[in-house]
């Protein structure tokens, strides 16, 4: 866990903010982007922040319950109780500053990894649910090797990566790049970009 | 791209190419890949995402001018980007228009193609493999879960390939070499057993990663080699025989007494094999 110390500056304007409007922030990217040592200094940086996911626990549930690997079938149900859990996230939030790991418009990316299209429900969430900034996690590795091999498994994370974009894209946000880099300077970067003290600067 | 520049983004249709349309990254991020309205969408939000992304600070913002993102707004012309683009730059309009410009657009075609490259998949084709030097956690997410279980299913379905051309290969070699028959025999059983079990294989991939068709379970196995002509119930009777990683004793045990079955494939390869000119469906029979 990346260790992040306090700035009483930043402190302030969460605290400034927190009696406010609700203001919601999206760490999205594919996997092997560096989105949980993100969310550890979020953590580290005392920044209101979803800590797990809940597609992780619900996706374990269903393996759990099904004894298998997931089919086209089981999607359908896994990718509404994913979206019900992040409806809930969303609207339980009322006031202030909140990150959020992954956001509903990932669903995009997961349905479409899988060829299915987007459910009537994401939809409808997606038109509702509106966040104020999306920050997409570019992958920390090149996914390349010396001879030009890439892993099938690479490859297909690439993939991932890219549908979660293009979910974003066309659920109508325009969302930050955040290029490879250390978890601190990393959020220095959204930090800045939100017009929030950066965390690394301890006054 | 000359199209696209000269309209400047959101891409319309008006404004995309079919060649960028049928891009694999544009058709691969699309909602509905049949929708033309779909696939303009996804050459957007592509285009958005490489100019978001382009590596050179220096012209990274002239391009992404150059394109109608800001410091441009959507809906100027392309005289009105070129001169942001220039000033961004920090070059004469002219020299940038002749000199920059061509640079710019041609770096973007690239990242695009780089981008169709990343989303080249065929279910035929063996994943290539390379020496491992060190250990490959899967990272605690469940797209990253996916896509390691899809890799797991794909490596099973390949040794379970190979595992049949193998023993198909060796029926040919005895066959060849006038090998006592019930060698013969003995090797062809073997090659029934695996060739029903790569076939069971291919029947569970595809159902769980390619239900849309990339290639069907007969298509798959039909790599493996050639077989005699099956029914589609012999080929079935086969398959559930070796299901669920069965054993050669316990395949040989479920078909003990389909005798019908057995001669169709012994014989099959002790026949004279057909004139080159035979067509392959002819040869391969009906396996599906």
């Amino acid at each position: 866990m990346t260790s992040t110390p306090t700035n009483p500056a930043l402190t302030a304007a969460l605290e400034a903010a927190a009696s406010g409007d609700p203001r919601r922030y999206v760490i999205t990217g594919g996997p092997s982007s560096g989105k949980d040592d993100l969310i550890a200094a979020i953590h580290a940086a005392g920044i209101p922040c979803m800590a797990e996911e809940p597609g992780r626990e619900i996706y374990r549930k269903h393996r759990e319950r099904l004894g298998r690997h997931l089919l086209r079938e089981d999607r359908r149900e896994y990718s509404l109780e994913v979206l019900e859990a992040f409806v809930a996230e969303y609207t339980a939030h009322k006031h202030g500053i909140r990150f959020y790991n992954r956001g509903i418009p990932d669903g995009y990316g997961w349905d479409a990894f899988f060829g299915l299209r987007p459910t009537a429900e994401l939809e409808e969430a997606t038109r509702l649910y509106r966040y104020d900034a999306v920050f997409v996690l570019d992958p920390l590795d090149t996914f390349e090797d010396p001879d030009d091999i890439v892993w099938a498994k690479d490859r297909e994370i690439r993939r991932v990566h890219e549908l979660i974009v293009q979910g974003y894209f066309d659920a109508g946000y325009q969302p930050v790049f955040v290029a490879p880099d250390a978890a601190a300077a990393r959020l220095d970067f959204i930090c800045s970009n939100l017009r929030l003290p950066k965390p690394s600067r301890a006054a | 791209m000359q199209g696209l520049l000269k309209r400047g983004l959101p891409v319309t249709p008006a404004g995309a190419d079919a060649a960028l349309l049928d891009l694999r990254g544009v058709v691969a991020r699309a909602v509905d890949p049949a929708d033309e309205a779909s696939r303009t969408a996804a050459l957007d939000g592509t285009l958005r995402g490489l100019l978001a992304r382009f590596d050179d600070a220096r012209y990274a913002p002239a391009a992404r001018a150059l394109f109608g993102l800001p410091p441009a707004e959507p809906g100027q012309n392309l005289t009105v980007r070129r001169e942001l683009a220039a000033k961004a730059a920090g070059h004469e309009v002219h020299h940038f228009r002749k000199r920059v410009e061509p640079k710019l657009i041609e770096k973007v075609a690239w990242e695009l193609l780089a981008d169709a490259d990343r989303f080249t998949r065929s279910a035929l084709i063996a994943p290539r493999l390379a020496p491992v030097t060190t250990r490959q956690p899967v990272s605690a997410d469940p797209f990253a879960w996916e896509v390691a279980e899809h890799e797991e299913q794909l490596s099973r379905l390949w040794s379970a390939l190979y595992a049949a051309r193998a023993e198909l290969l060796a029926v040919e070699r005895l066959i060849s070499l006038e090998a006592d028959r019930m060698d013969i025999i003995q090797t062809a059983v073997t090659a029934a057993w695996r060739w029903a079990a790569a076939r069971a294989e291919a029947i569970s991939y595809t159902t769980a990663f390619a239900p849309d068709g990339d290639a069907s379970p007969d298509e798959l196995v039909a790599l493996a080699g050639w077989t005699p002509a099956l029914t589609a119930p012999q080929a079935s009777r086969l398959t559930e025989a070796a299901a669920g990683g069965a054993s050669r004793e316990q395949f040989v045990a479920a078909l003990h007494g389909e005798t019908g079955l057995g001669n169709t494939w012994t014989e099959g390869f002790f026949a004279r094999p057909a004139a080159p000119d035979s067509s392959i469906e002819q040869e391969n029979g009906s396996a599906s």
